[in-house]
């Protein structure tokens, strides 16, 4: 009796075990073919909410599994038609599409204009609560399909999109916009076939699309792994080099960049610049991708609506008393260049030194806020506890010290941060971030236009510059048209509603078999030659 | 004894749901909107927004929230993420890599920890006991991240024995070095539990009388002695268990395991409250089931608390 019990519990511990092995073991499997012959990419990323792109628009994955109307070509840089034959307008408001003849999805079924418009009245309808919702926003029909007040929409299909016979379709949009052909090129505007609508779930779990790279496995929380696809009829310089992409699946970057150490991963994007240097030293140099064009601005948004800071001496006094050059060079290692302009120097728009105030001048920002009567408040700066500490610890000093008033830090996580940004509930500055979805002056300087994206954190308004905006973007004519964007960021600079801080330096890691890309400033995996 | 478990099954129901409702207020009260989240610094669209509020009641009041999602847990659903997978699957999902990782971690400190504590106790004040503390004072001084990343760097990428990150390999490959970070840190904690309770045991009273009464040397230690000294052991063991399987996030994050405890942490960064209360409730289920099988191997060691 008492050696069964001994042995009761040892059975216990040992069946235990066995639950353990057998649980793991459905996960283990999956390790795929790296030894194998056919050239094989690996890149980071984290578990991903989705895989299909209308669901997440910012996937790497998805950029793989789908072909745009409308992409940059890797070779020319230049936004070019892929899906489509032609994307054409006259007044950049009523767009005609024609589409490639012959294309297909992955399984064969044939790309027709239905399949991109089902695909954009199901991401447009707001009870789907899908990611790329927002690209629609400037559909006509969108606010049909998106009553403010939550309620049921009446309507089931944007009203702006027409299709006319399989291969074409127009598309109205609510007022005229020639980025519409950049738009074109984003993920929530990939086609679906008809079988996605059928069984929603499976679609979710194995995304059947028209890329360069199609779908063969996801295993959750381990890796997703895509292979490139016989079928494609675009041009090279729309896909990338590898047989095979495996994105391995990491919880954070630290592991991923030990896995790289250890040899078992190619491609790691967006590389802080505390990594780049250790990469440096143990990567060696060659292994660092630095990204050419800066398609992101870090300022100092000033809401409009926060009294105690609506001295435009004030903020001017502000932005000189920074020293950018100096913070650029040794906190951020000079994986930064000092900003001077509401837009980043990759822009059309952009004019050297637009921003006066941006030039580092303490002893004139004394005098300025001296002769306006002096600032006996506090300076508060909220912030992403997370990610811009450091840096704005170190902004925050110098305003302290070289203008002598008072600076609060607020520093908090990311999601409190954007609910009082967003609720305009901000209780000073704030630190903000802005990068572009595709190349455009207007991707940026709508942060300053009434109701435009990314609007609510300055709040600023200024019927001057609103229509100017809207006129740049109803003007076809590329040079007119930047003229008019540059008139326009003349005025917002005046008024300094954000102060322009630094362009950080984008970075990847690629192994010694991967030769990164980036299309206009965005390192894209799936672009990524194979150089073994 | 069936009774005894019946009713303890049944106390379980109170204390679930009162930390479900504690863990549900909490993530409720915390600052941040979970659709803000969803996006970072380009924010949606007003009227996305307000279609996503409704879809999920996150307009209702907070009473309402908690009783439709308390009554949905009854049913067994536990919700839906913001991106429209069950919470059920994601945390079943992970729920095999924890596992696997928290009962590699378990056995291996068992035997590490056992044998060093009774070895230890045994041979009191001689240099293996003395061997032994040291030991046992390193593991428990040096933080466990320090311990793992050195284990990572230099098995995972110097020497490559394994990889240092991910669980592609299965297990044991995968697992064996994280768990023994693991295993040796909290062995050292049971290995002094033990010796110290073994050295009391031995000096009890009726250990005396066994041994007037001629009983060998081997029955005095493992039939008397060990099986007395093992009673505060056992607790231990159970509840440290269930510590293992929520507790085990730093060693996750570094090794790249796609356990429970790194889906935790991203969804309170993310205000993902569905899945923050799925899982605790989850963890406190274990805590109690444990708690309860602790409680039961007890009759079985020490015949006085049999019930």
């Amino acid at each position: 009796m008492k050696q069964s019990r001994k042995l009761a519990l040892v059975a216990g511990a040992a069946s235990l075990m066995l639950a353990a092995t057998a649980c793991s073991g459905s996960g283990s499997q999956a390790a795929s073919g790296n030894g194998s012959d056919i050239a094989t990419l690996s890149f980071m990323t984290s578990e991903p909410k989705s895989i299909v792109p209308q669901k997440d628009p910012g996937s790497q994955i998805g950029m793989a599994l789908c072909a745009n109307l409308m992409e940059v070509n890797v070779e020319s840089q230049e936004l070019e038609p892929l899906a489509a034959k032609s994307v054409s307008s006259d007044d950049a408001k009523v767009w005609d599409i024609e589409l490639q003849d012959g294309w297909t999805f992955h399984d064969g079924t044939p790309v027709t204009a239905n399949s991109f418009a089902d695909a954009w009245n199901a991401t447009a309808t707001g009870a789907n609560a899908w990611q790329g919702n927002g690209t629609f926003v400037s559909f006509a029909g969108y606010d049909e399909l998106n009553p403010l007040d939550g309620s049921t929409a009446k309507a089931t299909e944007l009203s702006g999109v027409k299709v006319v016979d399989d291969t074409h379709l127009t598309v109205t949009l609510k007022a005229p916009n020639r980025d519409f052909p950049a738009i074109l090129s984003t993920n929530p505007t990939c086609p679906m076939p008809e079988s996605a609508f059928d069984d929603e779930a499976a679609y979710d779990e194995a995304p059947v699309s028209n890329g360069p790279y199609k779908f063969v496995s996801w295993d959750h929380n381990q890796q997703v792994v895509m292979e490139k696809w016989d079928g494609f009829k675009g041009a090279a310089g729309f896909s990338g080099g590898a047989q095979q992409l495996v994105g391995k699946i990491y919880t954070s970057i630290d592991p991923a960049y030990t896995d790289m150490t250890a040899g078992n991963l190619d491609m790691i994007r967006n590389v802080p610049a505390t990594m780049v240097d250790k990469a440096k030293s143990q990567l060696g140099e060659e292994s660092l991708f630095e990204v050419k064009i800066g398609s992101k601005q870090q300022t100092l948004q000033i809401p409009a609506y926060v009294d105690e800071l609506s001295s435009k001496a004030l903020r001017d006094a502000v932005s000189m008393s920074i020293d950018r050059e100096a913070i650029a060079t040794s906190l951020l290692k000079g994986h930064a260049q000092p900003s001077d302009s509401l837009v980043p120097p990759a822009l059309d728009s952009y004019v050297e030194g637009s921003c006066d105030a941006c030039t580092f001048d303490p002893e004139k920002a004394k005098k300025i806020l001296a002769d306006d009567g002096g600032f006996d408040g506090t300076l508060v700066i909220e912030s992403n506890s997370a990610s811009d500490q450091q840096l704005v610890q170190a902004i925050a000093k110098q305003i302290q010290d070289n203008l002598g008033i008072s600076v609060q830090m607020k520093p908090m996580l990311g999601t409190e941060l954007s609910e009082r940004r967003n609720s305009q509930k901000l209780e000073g500055a704030a630190f903000g971030l802005w990068g572009w979805s595709y190349k455009s002056s207007d991707q940026y300087l709508s942060q300053y236009e009434t109701g435009g994206d990314g609007n609510l954190a300055t709040a600023y308004s200024n019927p001057k510059v609103d229509k100017l905006l809207q006129a740049a973007r109803a003007e076809m004519d590329d040079a007119k048209s930047a003229e008019l964007f540059k008139q326009a960021e003349a005025i917002i600079i005046k008024d300094l509603p954000a102060i322009p801080l630094f362009i950080p330096t984008d970075y990847g890691l690629q192994s010694k078999c991967a030769v990164l890309n980036d299309v206009q400033g965005d390192l894209q995996y799936y672009r990524a030659g194979y150089g073994c | 004894m069936l009774g005894y478990t019946v009713r303890r099954i049944l106390q379980m129901i109170p204390v679930l749901l009162g930390a479900t409702f504690i863990i549900y207020a909490l993530t409720f009260l915390m600052p941040g909107d979970p659709i803000s989240a969803l996006t970072g610094e380009r924010p949606l669209p007003e009227a996305t927004v307000a279609q996503i509020r409704q879809a999920y009641h996150l307009d209702d009041p907070f009473i309402i929230q908690y009783g439709n999602y308390i009554l949905g847990v009854f049913r067994g659903d536990f919700g839906i993420d913001f991106f429209g997978r069950p919470v059920l699957d994601l945390i079943l999902e992970r729920l095999p890599a924890t596992f696997a990782l928290a009962m590699t971690a378990w056995v291996l400190k068992l035997f590490v920890g056992l044998i060093i504590g009774v070895y230890g106790g045994l041979r009191r004040g001689q240099a293996g006991d003395h061997f032994a503390l040291v030991f046992t004072v390193l593991f428990m001084g040096v933080p466990g991240f320090v311990i793992a990343l050195g284990a990572q760097t230099y098995f995972g990428v110097h020497l490559g024995w394994v990889d240092p990150a991910g669980i592609r390999a299965g297990w044991p490959m995968a697992f064996i070095l994280p768990a023994l970070v693991m295993a040796l840190e909290a062995a050292a904690g049971l290995a002094r539990l033990t010796r110290t309770s073994l050295v009391d045991v031995l000096r009890a009273e009726y250990l005396r009388t066994a041994k007037a009464k001629g009983l060998s040397p081997k029955r005095i230690i493992w039939g008397h002695a060990l099986r007395n000294a093992m009673i505060p052991v056992v607790t231990y063991l159970g509840l440290s268990l269930a510590g293992m399987l929520g507790g085990a996030v730093i060693i996750e994050a570094i090794f790249n395991i796609p356990g429970i405890g790194g889906l935790m942490v991203s969804s309170i960064n993310n205000k993902e409250g569905t899945i923050v209360v799925g899982i605790a409730t989850l963890l406190v289920l274990v805590y109690l089931v444990f708690n309860l099988l602790v409680d039961l191997t007890y009759g079985l060691i020490d015949p006085r608390v049999r019930i």
